[in-house]
């Protein structure tokens, strides 16, 4: 059967005109703020549309505090850096076993265990950090817990919710290990029980064959899983805002919220510039990666 | 003195912030003139013309100038509707909405903003969308009237505009209330667990002194928002809230810098929701009226108090205040509006809307005697109610230069680190 030449490309048309909508087009307004300029008595931005006019000053002044020491947008790029990484590895430490378990040993129950694990997802990122403000309140269950197992004082109880780092680093593990959870069972499932079988007859134990075969297998869903949980996490505003909400505590995603609502808004569209350069690092890391794996079977 | 608008094609940085803004302070008083001379020509970028703003002072009343802004006409009949608000989230009942949709046969749609930055940005936008502000305070009445963006009221659909207390009959921001209708007033001062914190606070010398108390660190929570964080320091300086004294702020902001780091303050608005987690609260006084259907198991009423520090032993100042209702101008249903504004000012439709907002109303037939008798606050906390009396005693955060505006919100950036 022919087809005109267009026919096939055409298919991309309605992501070409999704992304162009809904990417290109708001990040050119993003880059007509963050270089436009601001209502001298509204304070509102006045976005410039003519690259030609535009004034990086502003930019400039942002992207110097961040290498300022001390100062806020230093603090907060480094509070995300420091929950992001640790968070990230707290999903890999918790969804990797996870996923092993229910890929390779749930059996017959592999489905159940995964609706089970993935059931979070049905609710709301919200409702569950909302849940989580009533068990960690100073008489929630935890500290009831945590009294009872003799760990915590009960008459001065953990103030879970007044500023810990921990608690942000928990909040944002616990919203997003699923996520985690989801590439690295893909990856898992689909490693064949030969090639563990073959390992194993060719005198490799358990631990050798988990860190010789397994785990190189499963390099592209750790990575899949890294860059799915930690670009969301950068971003994230409202688990610290919940959970915390201290200076201390504060990641990036505030301050660019904090400052769109307030008379900030050029700030704020400058740091979603900077914070945008800085994912695509890793961004670019993952799909080189990917490329390379994909050439390798290839081969 | 800023700029010529044309040539301000970027945020001021601090430093010239800090400059600018001494040398409007030693213009001070003239810094409405200053602004008045800078801005006089300006056009928006949005198009709009923006008059010359004044900044109202209780000492420098401002009228709000209505030249080809006219207020409705007499007469009319409501419009079919839907009324748009623009407001806070549920800052109305919705037993009250569903009152008026049945009484003028409309229905109410509601689009929230958050901060009032957020609502003049969209009034900026997009103002002509609405019907009603729900609400304006003094600190952007002036420049949304200055910049025609909002239009001015028709008393003779506001009969019951003669409920409101005197002092809103024709206030020093909005001579004549030409534009502005005022629907709540509140005190903003510090409630703290009578059950734990054992220093008596009305018998303090300065009772902001509690905020900064390392015994606390940790317990204490800060109203968010660049003018309240501010004026907690300002207050306990015994400074105005409204200074444009570039050394004045640069000191406050350290004190806040040092909360900040001995008292790891959360910064928040939401105490009621929060009732357990904190031991001092510095709050509106509506927001200590919600406590008594928020208390989690256990925690009785009884164990939270609240002072006003002008009326505590120290009489140190403290920020009294009113929240407005406004009607864009270009709203569609520009009648309907007035009469959702007539409605509220109607005193059983506002008891019955306190009853759920706690926000109390500006009404002479409202009084602290009524409420208590109706038992809408308890009796521990009655000293969150308010007379227009009280209003002298206290002081109210103002329009700013948009030049010190900006340094207040950097300021406030800074010390929070946008939590």
């Amino acid at each position: 059967m022919w087809f005109p030449s267009w026919f096939w490309p055409s298919f991309a048309a309605p992501a070409t005109i999704w992304l162009l909508l809904f990417f290109v087009l708001p990040f050119f307004v993003i880059l007509s703020i963050a270089f436009g300029r601001v209502d001298p008595i509204f304070l509102t931005p006045s976005p410039v549309y003519n690259p030609l006019r535009w004034d990086v000053a502003p930019f400039r002044d942002v992207l110097s505090q961040i290498f300022t020491n001390g100062s806020v947008y230093q603090s907060d790029f480094l509070h995300t850096l420091a929950f992001v990484f640790v968070a990230t590895a707290l999903c890999l430490a918790i969804g990797y076993p996870v996923a092993y378990f229910i890929a390779r040993h749930a059996g017959r129950f592999r489905t159940l265990f995964l609706v089970a694990f993935i059931a979070p997802f049905w609710i709301s990122y919200m409702m569950r950090m909302l849940a989580w403000i009533n068990l960690l309140q100073p008489n929630g269950y935890v500290n009831r817990i945590l009294g009872g197992l003799g760990v915590a004082n009960t008459q001065t109880p953990i103030q879970w919710l007044n500023g810990k780092p921990l608690t942000v680093i928990l909040g944002l593990t616990y919203g997003y290990v699923p996520y985690m959870i989801l590439p690295l069972f893909g990856v898992l499932d689909r490693i064949p029980s030969s090639t563990m079988e073959a390992a194993r007859d060719l005198g490799a134990g358990q631990v050798t064959t988990f860190l010789r075969v397994t785990l190189p297998l499963s390099r592209q869903g750790i990575l899949a899983g890294v860059v799915i949980v930690s670009l969301p996490m950068f971003g994230d505003y409202y688990t610290q805002t919940l959970l915390a909400g201290t200076r201390n505590t504060a990641m990036i995603g505030n301050l660019i919220v904090s400052s769109i609502q307030s008379s900030l808004v050029q700030t704020g569209a400058s740091l979603v510039l900077i914070l945008l350069v800085l994912l695509i690092l890793p961004m670019l890391y993952y799909l080189r990666a990917t490329s390379k794996s994909t050439e390798l079977v290839a081969r | 003195m800023p700029g010529h608008p044309r040539d301000r094609r970027r945020p001021l940085s601090r430093r010239e912030f800090l400059r600018r803004a001494g040398v409007a302070g030693i213009a001070t008083p003239s810094l409405a003139a200053i602004l008045a001379a800078c801005a006089g020509e300006t056009t928006t970028e949005g198009g709009s013309p923006s008059a010359a703003l004044q900044l109202a002072r209780p000492d420098s009343p401002v009228t709000l100038p209505t030249q080809g802004n006219p207020a409705i006409a007499d007469g009319l009949q409501p419009e079919a509707g839907p009324l748009k608000i623009l407001g806070y989230n549920d800052y109305i009942r919705k037993f009250i909405l569903n009152k008026f949709s049945d009484k003028f046969s409309t229905s109410v749609d509601w689009t929230i903003f958050d901060t009032p930055e957020q609502m003049v940005q969209m009034m900026q936008s997009s103002g002509s969308n609405w019907d009603l502000i729900v609400s304006v305070t003094p600190e952007n009445v002036g420049k949304l009237a200055f910049g025609q963006l909002i239009q001015p009221l028709n008393k003779t659909y506001l009969p019951n505009f003669a409920n409101v207390w005197d002092v809103f009959q024709s206030p020093f921001y909005d001579v004549d209330a030409q534009f502005t209708a005022p629907y709540t007033v509140y005190t903003t001062g510090i409630t703290w667990r009578n059950d734990v914190v054992n220093e008596d606070i009305p018998a303090m010398d300065n009772p902001y002194d509690i905020l900064w108390d390392s015994k606390y660190a940790g317990q204490v929570h800060l109203l968010n928002g660049s003018r309240d964080t501010l004026a907690a320091a300002l207050l306990r300086m015994g400074s105005d809230v409204n200074t444009s004294d570039p050394n004045v702020l640069d000191q406050a902001k350290q004190m806040l810098l040092d909360g900040v780091e001995t008292m790891n303050w959360k910064f928040d608005h939401v105490d009621y929701s929060e009732l357990g987690t904190f031991e001092i609260h510095h709050t509106w006084s509506g927001q200590v009226a919600y406590y008594q259907y928020y208390l989690p198991k256990g925690l009785p009423i009884t164990a939270f108090s609240y002072v006003w520090p002008p009326k505590a032993a120290g009489k140190k100042p403290g920020i009294i205040t009113n929240d407005m209702f406004a009607i864009p101008k270009g709203a569609k249903s520009p009648v309907l509006a007035h009469a959702m504004i007539d409605f509220l000012l109607d005193r059983s439709n506002a008891a019955v809307n306190y009853a759920y907002e706690g926000f109390q109303p500006p009404l002479t037939s409202i009084t602290p005697e009524s409420i208590l008798a109706d038992e809408l606050v308890p009796k521990n906390l009655s000293n969150i109610l308010i007379t227009q009396e009280d209003f002298p005693l206290g002081v109210q955060e103002l329009e700013l230069a948009p030049a010190v505006n900006q340094l207040y919100q950097q300021i406030y950036q800074e010390v929070t680190g946008g939590a």
